[in-house]
């Protein structure tokens, strides 16, 4: 997996919950997992013309507590298909479990980032290193990077990729017992 | 530098000699429980991956209590695909509808999880094996991760040590002083962080408290989003402790240590919305009710209904109001049987149902139709918890459902009121 990614910073403020901001609560309770359905809710509730403004590729800024209230993970699926990065001032670890199973690249302790980035900046994030630079500039802000073991579990593609490669491993966990 | 509690046991279950708040860890679970709501959820997304077996089905525990009585089409076929994979996967400890009951409280009683034990579970509400020192932590949806590998990442988190001193006056219970220390906590009175904290509670009152009142506070507390909470590891027989038993360090890192006294508490009333929304007694009573509803994994021992029996005191459930009372498990069912429990709730005219969650788990048995008031020891109350979602959900403790179910609207259950 390539650990820098460039795009456009969409920036929020704090305590965005995943329930009523990210995704509407009635999607959530639908149940649904299919990234199509979900994509054109993404923030809806939030911002009606953020969607419109992403593109595939961008990080989405926030500060303290992003994805608060219950650790639901609509709002991530969507992401994910996206392919967006998060960089947020901090998450709570229920969360942030949600967002490294979805395999969604994170930095969730960049203290002051909402202060330090204005809506729109072009950005490149270096995840491996903890660096943010602003293309425009080329000032280089930086954060603690995401920690190897977490780096590789993104990388192994989440939870499912983890599955799938202890699956390989074990391959007798593929046969049914006999009757 | 000395280890809390959880500390150690997340150590031990991970291989460690010693973790600290913030590690990573992968630990080991000797249990892993499932309740029928979610097993078919985590077969079909391991199905569909390739797997056809678990990694340790004999840890594996499914306990059916959300739908322990079929009352659609779709919960009957939801139990038979329940048995159908407990048979595929050879499960280990499976417990069908009728058979232990709720899967918070039964394994307590039976031996199944024990003091020191770390397990994973589907379901929040397992922190109440905290009540004997085990240490259940919830995986939600990453349980499917633990079934397939046998464990899941995790991260060590920060203890903070409560101490409860003070007796309150009769009529006041344990389940008062959870909805009381969560609104005190989410208030931001007391200064600190709780979210993804385990609280270690002791002191006087805590050492006073039977199982039942231990439960009681772990399960209140759990829904504001501390990650767990632990008492003194305690024998569910109520024997000594075992030398070998976990305790923490007499210098054991502690985020904060909270001494409170719970002396002058009155009864407390849960306003619909959250259990942290308590409010003394006395701003509620007079509230006309619809439904009154004792049990849930947050009062559904038998102490429990003792207690609220006592509070009946030979009393009619008054009229045009519906009192569902739900015994957490088969044991204490059995028991209320044996002891008379059950002829003085069905003298007073309350409706028994089978042991498990009850309407708790989104009105199974006692739904609440658009505008209804009800009062229950349920273990939550947020909108649409019991069924309609402009019904008005009050959470009281087991005294105080008991005094509004005779009383026909919210009353105090204290002697002198």
């Amino acid at each position: 997996m390539n650990w820098i990614q460039r795009g456009t910073a969409h920036v929020l403020g704090h305590d965005v919950p995943h329930d009523g901001a990210v995704m509407a609560f009635d999607i959530v309770l639908s149940r649904a997992t299919n990234p199509a359905e979900l994509i054109p809710h993404l923030f809806a509730e939030l911002d009606p013309g953020l969607a419109s403004r992403i593109r595939p590729g961008d990080l989405i800024v926030a500060g303290r507590n992003f994805l608060a209230g219950k650790a639901h993970n609509a709002g991530i699926i969507a992401l994910k298909a996206l392919g967006l990065g998060i960089l947020c001032e901090s998450m709570s670890v229920r969360a942030f479990q949600g967002v490294v199973a979805l395999a969604v690249p994170v930095l969730a302790s960049c203290h002051g980032i909402v202060e330090a980035l204005s809506d729109g900046d072009e950005i490149e994030v270096d995840y491996a290193n903890g660096t943010v630079t602003r293309c425009a500039t080329g000032e280089i802000l930086h954060y603690p990077p995401l920690a190897p073991e977490i780096r590789a579990m993104v990388g192994n593609g989440g939870m499912r990729g983890a599955l799938l490669a202890h699956l390989r491993a074990r391959p007798e966990l593929g046969q049914p017992y006999a009757e | 530098m000395g280890m809390t509690l959880v500390e150690k046991m997340l150590a031990r279950a991970s291989g460690k000699t010693s973790v600290k708040p913030g590690d990573i860890v992968l630990p080991e679970p000797e249990l892993v429980i499932l309740h029928d709501g979610y097993v078919e959820s985590a077969y079909t997304q391991l199905h569909d991956i390739g797997y056809r077996r678990v990694t340790h089905p004999e840890r594996v525990v499914f306990v059916t209590d959300h739908q322990v009585v079929y009352t659609t089409p779709a919960s009957i076929l939801r139990g038979r695909a329940n048995r159908r994979i407990a048979r595929e996967w050879r499960i280990g400890h499976f417990h069908d509808a009728g058979q232990g009951g709720h899967g918070h409280l039964f394994p307590m009683e039976s031996g199944l999880v024990r003091p020191g034990m770390f397990l994973f579970a589907y379901d929040m509400h397992c922190t109440n094996f905290g009540a004997i020192g085990a240490f259940a932590m919830r995986a939600g949806p990453n349980v499917v991760s633990v079934l397939a590998t046998g464990t899941t990442w995790t991260v060590v988190p920060h203890t903070l040590r409560v101490t409860l001193e003070g007796e309150p006056s009769p009529g006041v219970h344990p389940r008062d002083v959870g909805f009381w220390l969560a609104h005190r906590l989410t208030s931001g009175e007391l200064g600190v962080e709780f979210d993804y904290r385990v609280v270690e509670f002791g002191g006087a009152y805590c050492d006073r408290l039977p199982l039942s009142g231990r439960v009681a506070l772990c399960n209140t507390l759990t829904e504001i989003g501390v990650l767990n909470i632990v008492f003194p590891p305690m024998s569910p027989l109520g024997s000594a402790r075992d030398g070998t038993w976990l305790e923490s360090d007499d210098d054991a890192r502690f985020e904060h240590r909270l001494e409170l006294d719970v002396t002058h508490l009155a009864p407390q009333v849960a306003l619909p919305g959250a259990p942290d929304r308590a409010v003394p007694v006395g701003d509620t009573v007079g509230v006309a009710i619809d439904q009154a509803y004792l049990g849930s994994c947050g009062s559904g021992m038998y102490d429990d209904f003792q207690a609220a029996a006592d509070v009946l005191a030979g009393h009619r459930v008054a009229s045009g109001v519906r009192f569902i009372v739900v015994p957490g498990t088969v044991e204490t069912a059995k028991r209320m049987a044996r002891d008379g429990l059950t002829q003085r709730f069905l003298d007073a005219g309350a409706i028994l149902l089978p042991p498990g969650c009850g309407p708790c788990a989104g009105g199974a048995g006692g739904p609440l139709a658009s505008g209804e008031v009800s009062i229950s020891t349920a273990a939550t109350n947020g909108q649409g918890r019991m069924g309609a979602k402009d019904a008005h959900c009050y959470l009281g403790s087991p005294l105080t459902v008991a005094a509004s179910a005779i009383a026909g609207r919210i009353a105090d259950p204290r002697p002198a009121h």
